[in-house]
């Protein structure tokens, strides 16, 4: 072995230990993800959280875990904006001021949230995870040519949206 | 589009994330619980139904999500005109390109057909989103064989049209419809499972692409007035022909057709190239109804579909508007 040879070590680690090393290295871009896809925080957490105890009695099964972990944010994220829509349409009601959502820092991202779930996840995951098309197809369970398409729309929308 | 990324990654960095791995740790224990109580409450319904107790519940089958066919663009059909007598030198009112730019912001359409179905006869066509038709009286009976059906959902207003499906049949895809991201949606029952998707997009089209003759200079006089052939690509027609009603048309270069009265103009006799596109030949004038579907379908027969590009060569005249199908 010469001077400059990279040598590979492979570690094994004990489920739980791996387990925590995934946690620690995945939890905070996937809260940033879904805190895009949502508006929320702490939504955002709680989506996250609840994917990492999906993964948890699974992981030695899981070949890819951020991978799977993305997919399961992506989906979760879908089902808890069905669940913050209704408490958008019901804030008064019950008391629940605007605190409960991220200021948004540019008006851009305000016409992202407004873009339909899928649309909005295409915008996300191509643009801030810079994420090919085939990728996110696979995330979205749907055809690359549906992404095109979605981003496509999405993108549409959003221009006419400055524009206005 | 950096600047979006930009703002994207602006946004994210904002979010200050609080992790807790003993939360994960918790609601792990939670799921497990969870998962056990219902494996109880599962193995004491199966004596229970076993012992003659209670009578066992099956869950209905589903069949698998309907797989979706890519929306067809009309680049990719082209467009349609007539040949012979009166056509062959251009058609003397022109060539349009009616383009609807906030059609893919309106309502969304899927048309699902039993194996034998087609246009006109066993079809069934749901939209989600605002239905324009359904305010509007028809002008003309529906076919007695067509349901109609509004649904306030959760997520909108669903509408449900089929001709020539059993009304059984409609009321099981009904009751499965919904709506995912403002596009219709439906998981089939079991017993459905000879129904396919055979078309799912925007319900106004995009655009139409249209040319316009004399009637007299075709040889079709007793039509009257102008003549025009028409091509587009929307899963909305036939939401709006059953909804107005309409009845079979002659068979036109082998193909079923339709003819309606009061989609377009004075009358319009329409057939289907392809799953997703519709071809169409009406005529807007004071001819005689009982015949202008024999005289529509002759000029049907002089029809061809022409590519895009040599569509562009003919220098069409583009026109924004909305293209609601009446």
């Amino acid at each position: 072995m010469g001077v400059g040879d990279e040598i590979e070590l492979e570690v094994t680690l004990r489920p739980a230990e791996r387990f925590a090393a995934v946690y620690a290295e995945n939890f905070d871009p996937l809260v940033r993800l879904a805190a895009l896809l949502l508006g929320s925080t702490a939504a955002a957490e709680d989506v996250v959280q609840e994917a990492f105890a999906k993964l948890e009695p699974r992981l030695s099964s899981v070949v890819v875990p951020p991978a799977w972990l993305r997919t399961a944010v992506v989906n979760g994220c879908r089902n808890e904006r069905r669940r913050l829509g209704t408490i958008r349409r019901h804030a008064s009601r019950l008391a629940i001021g605007p605190s409960q959502f991220d200021e948004p820092v540019h008006e851009l991202i305000a016409s992202v949230r407004r873009l339909p779930y899928r649309q909005r996840a295409v915008v996300v995951l191509r643009f801030y995870l810079d994420l090919p098309e085939a990728e996110i197809a696979q995330i979205l369970g749907v055809r690359p040519g549906t992404v095109k398409s979605s981003l496509h729309r999405a993108l549409a929308r959003l221009e006419s949206e400055i524009d206005r | 589009m950096t600047d979006l990324a930009d703002i994207l990654t602006r946004q994210a960095d904002q979010v200050l994330p609080a992790s807790d791995l003993d939360d994960v740790h918790r609601r792990v224990r939670r799921r497990r619980h969870r998962a056990r109580t219902v494996q109880a409450a599962g193995v004491v319904l199966a004596l229970a139904s076993a012992a003659g107790v209670i009578q066992a519940v099956r869950p209905t089958r589903q069949h698998p999500a309907l797989v979706i066919p890519p929306e067809v663009s009309i680049e990719t059909v082209g467009a349609l005109v007539l040949t012979g007598p009166g056509a062959d030198g251009g058609p003397p009112h022109g060539f349009i390109e009616r383009v609807d730019s906030s059609a893919s912001e309106g309502a969304r359409s899927i048309v699902l057909r039993p194996d034998d179905g087609r246009l006109g006869s066993g079809s069934i066509v749901i939209t989600a989103g605002d239905d324009p038709i359904a305010h509007t009286p028809a002008p003309s009976p529906p076919a007695s064989d067509t349901i109609s059906t509004v649904l306030e959902g959760r997520d909108g207003q669903l509408t449900v049209r089929a001709t020539g499906i059993p009304p059984k049949d409609v009321a099981d895809i009904a009751r499965n419809a919904g709506t995912v991201d403002g596009e219709p949606s439906v998981r089939l029952p079991g017993h459905l499972s000879t129904y396919r998707v055979v078309s799912a997009a925007t319900t106004r089209p995009p655009i139409i692409r249209e040319a316009r003759y004399g009637c007299d200079e075709l040889g079709e006089a007793t039509l009257g007035g102008l003549c025009f052939t028409g091509l587009a690509t929307a899963a909305g027609f036939e939401d709006a022909l059953y909804a107005v009603g309409f009845a079979p048309g002659p068979m036109v270069k082998g193909q079923p057709t339709v003819y309606s009265r009061s989609i377009i103009a004075s009358g319009v006799l329409a057939w289907e190239p392809q799953p997703g596109v519709i071809a169409f030949v009406g005529y807007s004038g004071a001819g005689n109804a009982d015949d202008a579907a024999t005289a529509l379908a002759r000029l049907a027969e002089r029809t061809t579909i022409i590519d895009s590009a040599k569509w562009r060569s003919l220098d069409p005249q583009a026109g924004g508007q909305t293209n609601s199908w009446r």
